[in-house]
Formats: C-alpha cells, structure tokens, sequence
C-alpha cells in the first residue's frame, strides 16, 4: 500500500503521529544540552537552586564573556581548527586506503593485520600516555603543532579501518573493472571511483574523529606545556575546571560555545550520511 | 602443437597472474603502510610498554621500577573487587550494546526517509548528547535521575511507584541507571553508522520490494537487515569494546560506587593507578589489570572465533 | 543527475581548495610557532620567563597579582607563566613533564607522592643553598616535617597552609531555628548530632536536609573518618596506616565504628540530602549554601567562597561531635608538601627569589589570609589578618589539633616501609560511601576485616623494605608515650 518506505500516502495522521513521537523523543534525547545552553546564562546559585529548569531567570552575558576570555578562545580556536583539520585528514588519508586494501583484496599478511587491529581494541590504553610522550619527545616533536597532530593521529583507528573495509566490501565488482578498463591504476581507481562511493562511511568518520580530537585535553596539554600558543581549546577550557573552585556556569558557558562549530560540521557533513552509493552509480 | 600452444598460453596467463598479483600486493602494503605506522607507533609500542609496567612495581612517578614478574597477576586473580569490576563490565556490556545499537538502527530507518520532513534537524538533535560535555551530563543526570528528580516525578505520577528511589545511589539501580544514561548517549553515534550503512544498500531492491508488494516490516526484514549485516558486524564490535572500556561516563556518573556496584574495570585500574592514600599509586599493578583484561577478552573472542569455524565445518561435512 | 556530479565535483573542490588552505594554514602556523620560539629564544637574552604550576585555582587572582608585583621588583623576569590546574591532572602533566626534563620551575609536590622518592629521583633541589639565610625563620614552629617538607633534616618544599582538619562542621543557623534548634548551641554528642540531623529533615519536608556531603568523592569520608575517629581515640593520620597509639589498625574498634554507627543512623533516619551520592563536594558545597541542608563537614575554604559569593548564607561552626564520654584524642594533622624548586631548572637564583617574596613579602600571604582562603606558615599572619568567621574557625579548631609524633622523623627508614605498603581495598571511606549512601549495614565485619588486612599490609612493607636493608620496625609505628590530647613531645 505504501510505496515508500515508512511514510507517504497512508494519509497526514500517520505523518502527524510520526512527528509527535519525534518531538518527544527529540526532547528527551536533547534536554541535558540545552540544560546546559540555558546554564550558561545563569549565575552559579541559580545552576543548582534553579533544579531542571531550561529557562534562565534573565540572560546575562557574563559566563559567555568570561568564557571566551579564559579560554583563550579567539587564539585558541584557530589552533583547534589546524589540529583537528589535519588529524581528520592524516586519518581518513590513512584508514581509508588500509579499509580499501583490507576490504576488497586479498594479500599475504592481511590477517595477521586484521588480527592484530581488532585484537588491541580490546586493551584499555587510556591511562598510558607516557610512552606517546616518550616518543613524540624523541621525535624532537615536543612544543611543536606537528607533534600534537601526530600524536593526535596515531592508533590504529581500527573502528574506522573496518568500517572502510566492509563498505568497500559490498561494492559491486563491475565498478572497479570499468575503471580498471578504463585505464586506472591502482591508485586512481582509488581515489577517482571508490572514494566518491564511500562517503556515507567519510561523513561518519570526520564526525568521530572531530569529536574526539575537539576534546582531547591531557596530550595536547603535556605536548604543549613550554609553548602555550599553540594550544587547542579544550587545554583552555580546562581552566574553568579547578580543584577548589569550580564555575559551573563557566564550564557550561565554555562547552556551549566550543561545542557550537561541531553542530555545525555535523549539519554540512549530514547530506553524506543520507547520500547512497545507487545514486552516485546510475548520476 | 596445439598442447604446447595451450599450455605457453597457460604459462603466459599464469605469468600475467602473477605479475598483476606482484602489483595488486605491492600496492595493497603500500596502502596500509601509513596505518600501520601509525598504529604501531602510538598503539602497538604503548601495549608493549604496559606490558613491561605491568611485571613491575611502579608508582607511576619515580623512575624507580622493579621488576617483580607475575606478582601483580598473581594479586589480581585474588583480588575479589578486581572480579567484581570485570563481571560489571559485562554487565554493562550486554546491558547497554544491544539497546544502543537497535534503538540507533531504529532511529537510523525512521530518519533515512528522503520524505519525512526535518529529518536532518530530528539527526541532529538526536544527535546532540554524543557531543554534550561529559561534567554537564554528570551534572545534569544527578539532578534528574535523585529523588527529588524528573524521573521519580514521572514514576510517581504515573503511579508506578510509591516511594521515590534514589537511582544512582542504590545498590540495585545504579548500574541499570548508568546503563540507560549510557543508552541515550551512544544512540547519537550509533545512529550515524547505521546511516552511513543503509546508503550502501541500492535503492532499486527497494523499489523491486515494493513492485512485489512488500510492506516496511518485511522490506526491512527481508532486505535491509540482511545487507546490513556486515557493516553492523563492526558497528557491535566496535560498541563492544568500546563499553567494555567504559570509563569517562562511570567516573562522572557515580565514579565506580555505591560501593563498587558500578565499579568497571577501568575505574578499577584508574584507582589503583592514580590514586593512593598512605601506600603509593601503583602503575604497575593498574598496568597489569589492564594487560590481563584485555587479553582475556581476546581470548574469549578466539574461542568463539574457534568454535564458530567448527561449527561451520561441521555444517558442511 | 547532473546536478549530484556537480556537487560532487564542488565538494571534491572546495577539499582541494581546504586542503591547499590548510598547507597554507600550517605553514603560517609553523611560522609563528617558529615566531615564537625565536621571541622566547630573544626573552632569554634580555628576559626570562619563570614557569610556576600548581592547583591553587582559588587564589589564582591574588597569585596575578603578586607576579605583576615580582616582575617589577625583579625586572630581568619579564614573564611568568602560571597554569593552574585540578590535582589529579596535575599529576599526570609533571610526571610526563620530568621525563621530558621540561617541567616548570616552581611546583608543589602531587599529593600521594612521597617526597624523599621524589628527592632521590632527582625531582627537587634543596633550598637551602638558595634562598637567603634566616629565610626559614619566618615561618610558625614547626612547619616543616621530615618526609614531607624535609629528607635527612633538608627543606625541599614549603607548605602553603598550615596544619588544618578538614573534616569541621558547619551548620545553617536559618534551619536551626526553622527545626526549632538553638543555633547558638550546635550539637555535642553523636547522638545530639543525628537528633538535630532528624529534627531538621523533618522540618524540611523534602525542601532540606539534615547533612548534605560531596558523596561520590569517597575521600570526603576519608576525612570524617580520620579526624571524627581520631578524636574518639582512633590515633589516625595520614602519615601512618595504623593507630599511633596501638600500632594496630583501629577500624574494628569503637573509636571508629562509633563512627560507622552513626552516619548508618543518619541514612536510616532519610537525614541525609538525597543528592549526596551524586555529588562532588564543591557540588554539594553549594548546594549547601542554597539552604538545603542543615550539616556539612567541610574544611576552612568554604569560608572564603561562601561570604564573597553566598553573602545571605547565615551559617555557623562547630568541631565534630564526640561520643557521650567525650573527647578521647586529638585531630592529628600532618602537614602538606608544598612548593619546591626543580631540580633541573635553569634559575635557580629567581627561583628562589619567587619563594621568598611569596612568603617572605608584603602582599601575597597577608592577602590570602586577609581574603580567606588559607592560614598562613609565616609566622604572625593568621593573627594580623585573619578576621570575622576565618579567625572564628582557625581558633576552633585549634582547640582539638595538635601535632602527633611523625613516624619518619623519628627513623627516616620508615619512608622505606610506606614506600612498600599496599593500600587496603575497600578503604574505610568506600565502605563508608556504602554505608551512607547505599544501605551498606553489614559493616563490622567488613571493618574488621579491614584491620587484619591493614595490619598484614604494614607488616609485609616493614618485612620488605628490612630484606632490602632498611632499619625499620613495628615499634616505629607506636607511640606509647604520646597523650593525643597533646602535642607529641618526646
């Protein structure tokens, strides 16, 4: 009866329904964030007195200028940018080509890296910042943005290896042989045929790695500890987090708007995610 | 003459073969090359050197390291609130996987619609929590989960309890409590992947579907979850290990209490790692906690991994 | 469809044109980061910058203010850069700072850690050498402690407070009088305490609350536990696993189950704020100052914060309860590590400058006590400055602390044996976390327990550190001839 997939014809009640439940949900799913939106207008008494409200008794600027100012934000944000720009781009670089050549080839030695990938997900490696420390410093990388990035991308991402690898997977043969046909190269067929195919799985990764790179806090603050100018945001934001006094509304005011510009590239990033390989076969 | 003619032409194909197999493995190394740099320098050298802390007794801050072999090991496996953060980890795990991934995939379909208006504004907010400051979410969740809070509001009205119960506090709830927290948070995530899978499925096998006069169940049943199924393989793996290494969310929920009932394996290492009283913070023995949880898991995995080969060849013989 | 081939073709674009922005980008940063480098490589020609970093985030803008003042003073030092940040971060970033050799000049050392460890590891330099002669003399008796400011009868470090419990008790005198309870007399006893507790739940009626804690951090039982126990007789303090008096771990004893037996009752009573397990004790400090809880054991700089941001907040102090016999013991409060020079730094003479003008200096401990935040080492400034409810609270609690003997000065090897000692799990404040919070009530087995596996513990660290040569024994964790009414006296 129903000739798209969920709703179309079947009339506006169930569209209505539909988005009822949406909204609720939606409600639900966002009220600590904008719990913490109205938080940064409010003054410290009112976080706590004021309970569950999201209305703030009267919008003042204060936390958001304070914010801005402690963290640095104008200077900061530009390296913030820089680093999680490269960091995206080193690592979609990276675990895009190890997904292709894991997912649609076989070669000696692709399951011992299969094994080896999967097998360290397994092993908590929060608290062992040292040896990364270690290392950058005998890189000579310390106090440098090369060393934060490259620090910043290492792992081996293997969450997105394997994603790249099974999207890779289930791509029709036929799409690489035109291209072989063609006259690709390895490499061209790459870049030219099936990375265009696999955005739905790029606008995943660059969301995942944004946020984790945009809050990354402890190594870009030791990296970075004789070289203040280079620090990201989140080594900034840190100072409204002490260890007598605690702003809350600081920390609100500052995590509203650092976490703004990742509202943002989600929204460009979206059309990726709901863009399907079929109508990039039969464009 | 014509023998000798085939088999030339079976050498030169055979050659061929080998020559464009030569090229397809040079360029398929040199494509995980950087990865695997990247990996073994900030991934693979960290798990050796864990190793190394791990036979040692180490405070973590003097350079003065012990060697002390299995010893830590040895105290692990006695120690009973060790067992008991690895049994909370499953819990955890088995409790919250399953939720996140089906509700994320739910939510995934709904909002895959190209015709459902503001879908792209429904994807964002729900999107929200996963990029919600975790001392917020701390905040925020203490308030509402309390006694005094919106949840035992909303049970109470409902008629559903009597007196309001302090979930994060008790015993019996917090670990469900942090479950559910931990639900509504990885949904957002969990919802992106499904998305980036479901664009891999053509759209004309639904389009046939239809024609044939399927409805949404069994469109779903019958072609989208089956096609799904590979990329949903590493979606669950990867929110396997990654609620097995729980850790940011505990500690700012109710860091591992009441009473270790939300103790997971990671706080259990944070706070013998880091935090002594009189003795000193030991390393080496977090170290070791590490190193031994994390190979456990891959153990289990290649028992199942083993008896799932079996099964397999039992099938086909 | 041609219109996807275009966006395709503009989204592959618009990468490109990123991608060459970003070199771009990168190299200008490079640039600057070299920029920079160059200016600081120039500030060391005609200037230096001292690095100072600490977690002393309350008084970071009376800390501003003294730099300004140094810099003028001492105008080769044209820059100094000050990060605080929370203790436990500031743990991680100094380990991986020495073993960059890059660490800053001017640090306090992290908590937990045992200063002669940190000494022997080449962390801290003496400062004898470098500050001035007599500089030390400006500071209240008895301020430096051996293994913690001292190793072998050296200063290494220099506390920034004195000696304080932190387990004291405020009260909201609005809700005394809302409960029908005096508020000029705060309860004495145990049981007045979980009476008055009851009484102002009751009038409460869900707006407020006998006792509010930071009850997801188990440290603040920590301290209920150490100096309420102590002053029931337990002999407890930081610098000892075991009672000082017995030797033995006290858990098992009255002088501290008296202690589990009241905060079980507290929690029966529904006394205790129903937010308390979700709470960090900043968090329930303010909570607290919005009049939501009568009790909350908490330490000097509550005093500071709530009269600057709390002003309305009508509260009042008192020591902790005792039981019906009264008073057994003391508070035995054990001094902190404060600030040392690096080893490794390049200014050892500016360094040392920093100290002195910090504490030697006009401004910056008259302030700090001036705006209530600490009570001074230096002699003299609690009793100039400290005014209103700080002076109130520094005299109360001098009537139940004193100085109890200090195992380690007594025989430096004991450093040696609490370097092998193994922390007990479950602590004492985890198992009162469970027993506050969460209904726990089978606990005397659990602290009994607890004594035998603390009493093990020390003996294993003494067994091990004599196999590696130590002169340690039992008997330097006893101290029969102290009177914990008094200040150890040998």
């Amino acid at each position: 009866m129903n000739n798209s997939f969920l709703i179309r014809n079947s009339g506006s009640i169930s569209r209505f329904i539909t988005h009822i439940i949406l909204i609720g949900v939606c409600f639900i799913w966002m009220y600590p964030f904008l719990w913490m939106v109205s938080s940064s207008f409010k003054t410290d008494a009112e976080f706590f007195e004021n309970g569950l409200s999201i209305i703030p008794n009267s919008f003042n600027m204060s936390n958001i200028i304070r914010a801005w100012e402690t963290a640095n934000f104008s200077q900061y944000f530009l390296n913030t940018f820089i680093i999680t720009f490269s960091v995206v781009l080193i690592v979609l670089a990276s675990t895009s080509a190890c997904g292709y050549a894991l997912g649609r080839f076989s070669f000696p030695g692709k399951k011992v890296i299969y094994v080896l990938l999967v097998c360290s997900m397994f092993i908590p490696l929060e608290f062992s910042i040292i040896p990364i420390v270690a290392l950058i410093n005998a890189l000579g990388l310390s106090n440098t943005m090369i060393g934060v990035i490259l620090a910043e991308s290492g792992g081996g991402h293997v969450m997105l290896v394997l994603m790249f690898a099974s999207y890779f997977a289930q791509i029709p043969k036929e799409m690489e042989e035109s291209a072989t046909m063609d006259g690709c190269g390895f490499l061209r067929t790459f870049v030219h045929v099936m990375l265009p195919l696999a955005k739905p799985i790029i606008g995943s990764a660059v969301i995942m790695q944004v946020i984790f790179t945009w809050n990354s806090f402890l190594l870009p603050l030791i990296l970075t500890l004789s070289n203040p100018s280079i620090r990201p945001l989140s080594v900034g934001l840190y100072a409204f987090k002490g260890e007598n006094v605690v702003d809350w509304t600081g920390i609100a005011a500052g995590a509203t708007i650092s976490v703004l510009p990742v509202i943002i590239i989600f929204i460009v990033l979206q059309k990726y995610f709901v863009e399907g390989i079929s109508g990039a076969v039969k464009g | 003459m014509a023998n000798a003619n085939i088999t030339a032409g079976k050498q030169q194909t055979s050659s061929l073969r080998k020559k464009r197999n030569r090229y397809i493995m040079f360029w398929c190394w040199l494509f995980v090359l950087p990865n695997i740099i990247l990996f073994t320098l900030f991934q693979a050298w960290p798990i050796v050197t864990s190793w190394y802390y791990a036979m040692s007794d180490w405070s973590g801050l003097s350079s003065q390291i012990e060697f002390v072999g299995l010893a830590n090991f040895q105290e692990l496996i006695n120690d009973k609130y060790f067992w008991n953060a690895y049994k909370n980890v499953f819990i955890f795990t088995f409790g919250s996987v399953p939720f996140q991934l089906m509700l994320g995939l739910l939510f995934a379909v709904i909002l895959n619609n190209p015709k459902l208006k503001f879908a792209s504004i429904y994807r964002t907010l729900i999107f929200l929590p996963v990029i919600t400051s975790a001392s917020i979410i701390g905040i925020v969740m203490g308030f509402i989960w309390s006694t005094d809070g919106g949840v035992n509001y909303l049970l109470m009205q409902l008629g559903i309890l009597d007196v309001p119960i302090d979930f994060l506090g008790s015993m019996k709830w917090a670990m469900p409590t942090v479950i559910m927290v931990s639900v509504w948070m990885s949904t957002g995530i969990n919802m992106i992947f499904w998305l980036a899978g479901l664009q891999g499925i053509p759209k004309e096998l639904y389009e046939a579907a239809y024609i044939d006069g399927a409805g949404h169940f069994k469109t779903f049943f019958s072609i989208t979850l089956p096609l799904l199924i590979p990329i949903g393989a590493v979606i669950l793996l990867f929110n396997v290990a990654f609620s097995l290494r729980v850790f940011d969310l505990i500690k700012t929920l109710t860091d591992g209490g009441p009473f270790f009932a939300t103790d997971v394996v990671s706080t259990y290492i944070y706070s013998a790692a880091f935090a002594g009283e009189i003795g000193q913070p030991r390393m080496g023995y977090g170290s070791a906690a590490g190193v031994f949880f994390g190979f456990t898991i891959i153990f289990l995995m290649l028992i199942i991994q083993y008896l799932r080969s079996k099964a397999k060849a039992n099938r086909y013989v | 469809m041609k219109k996807k081939w275009l966006g395709l073709t503009v989204s592959l674009l618009s990468l490109i044109v990123f991608l060459f922005a970003c070199n771009s980008n990168n190299e200008t940063i490079k640039e600057t980061g070299n920029a920079n480098e160059g200016a600081q490589e120039e500030n060391d020609e005609d200037g230096i910058t001292l690095r100072v970093m600490d977690w002393s985030d309350s008084t970071r803008y009376l800390r501003e203010e003294f730099h300004e003042q140094f810099m003028e003073k001492y105008p080769e030092v044209t820059n100094i850069e000050y990060t605080t940040l929370t203790q436990q971060q500031f743990t991680d970033t100094i380990l991986n700072a020495i073993r960059s050799g890059d660490a800053p000049d001017i640090f306090p050392v992290p908590l937990g850690f045992s200063l002669p460890v940190l000494v022997d590891d080449g962390w801290f330099q003496p400062l004898e050498p470098i500050v001035e002669d007599g500089f030390f003399d400006i500071f209240r008796e008895g301020t430096f402690q051996e293994g913690i400011n001292m190793v072998d009868e050296t200063i290494y470090s220099i506390p920034q407070q004195t000696a304080q419990p932190t387990a004291m008790v405020f009260y909201n005198k609005e809700l005394f009088e809302k409960a029908g309870l005096d508020p000029e007399q705060p309860p004495k006893t145990y049981e007045e305490f979980r009476e008055y507790a009851r009484k102002i739940t009751e009038a409460g009626n869900g707006e407020f609350y006998g006792l509010i804690e930071g009850g997801k951090q188990s440290n603040r039982f920590k301290f209920a536990i150490q100096e309420w126990g102590s002053l029931n007789g337990a002999g407890l303090a930081d610098n000892s696993p075991v009672s000082k008096l017995t030797g033995e771990a006290p858990y098992h004893t009255e002088a501290v189950t008296d202690i589990f037996d009241l905060f079980a009752g507290l929690a029966d009573d529904g006394s205790i704020h129903p937010r308390t397990s979700s709470l960090t004790a900043p968090e329930a400090r303010q909570i607290f100052a919005n009049g939501e809880a009568g009790f909350i054991i908490q330490g000097a700089w509550n005093i500071g914060v709530w009269n600057a941001n709390n002003p309305e907040l009508d509260y009042g102090m008192m020591t902790p309860p005792v039981s019906d016999d009264g008073r057994q013991g003391s508070i035995d409060s054990v001094a902190q590590g404060g600030f040392g020079v690096y080893a490794e730094t390049d200014h050892p003479d500016l360094a040392a400058k920093y100290l002195e003008e910090l504490y030697g200096g006009d401004f910056y401990q008259h302030k700090v006590v001036e705006n209530q935040h600490n009570y001074s080492p230096v002699a003299g400034v609690i009793e100039e400055a400290a005014t209103g409810e700080f002076l109130e609270f520094y005299e109360l609690f001098n009537e139940i602390l004193v100085h109890g003997p200090v195992p380690e000065s007594e025989n430096p090897d004991v450093t040696k044996a609490l370097g092998e000692y193994v922390d007990v799990t479950p602590s004492a404040a985890e198992i009162m976390q469970g027993v506050a919070i969460s209904g726990l009530r089978d606990y005397e087995p659990m602290l009994q327990d607890l004594s035998e596996q603390t009493d093990a513990a020390l003996e294993k660290a003494i067994t091990e550190a004599q196999d590696k040569g130590a002169d340690v024994g039992m008997e330097d964790f006893i101290f029969p001839d102290w009177d914990p009414m008094k200040n150890y006296k040998k």
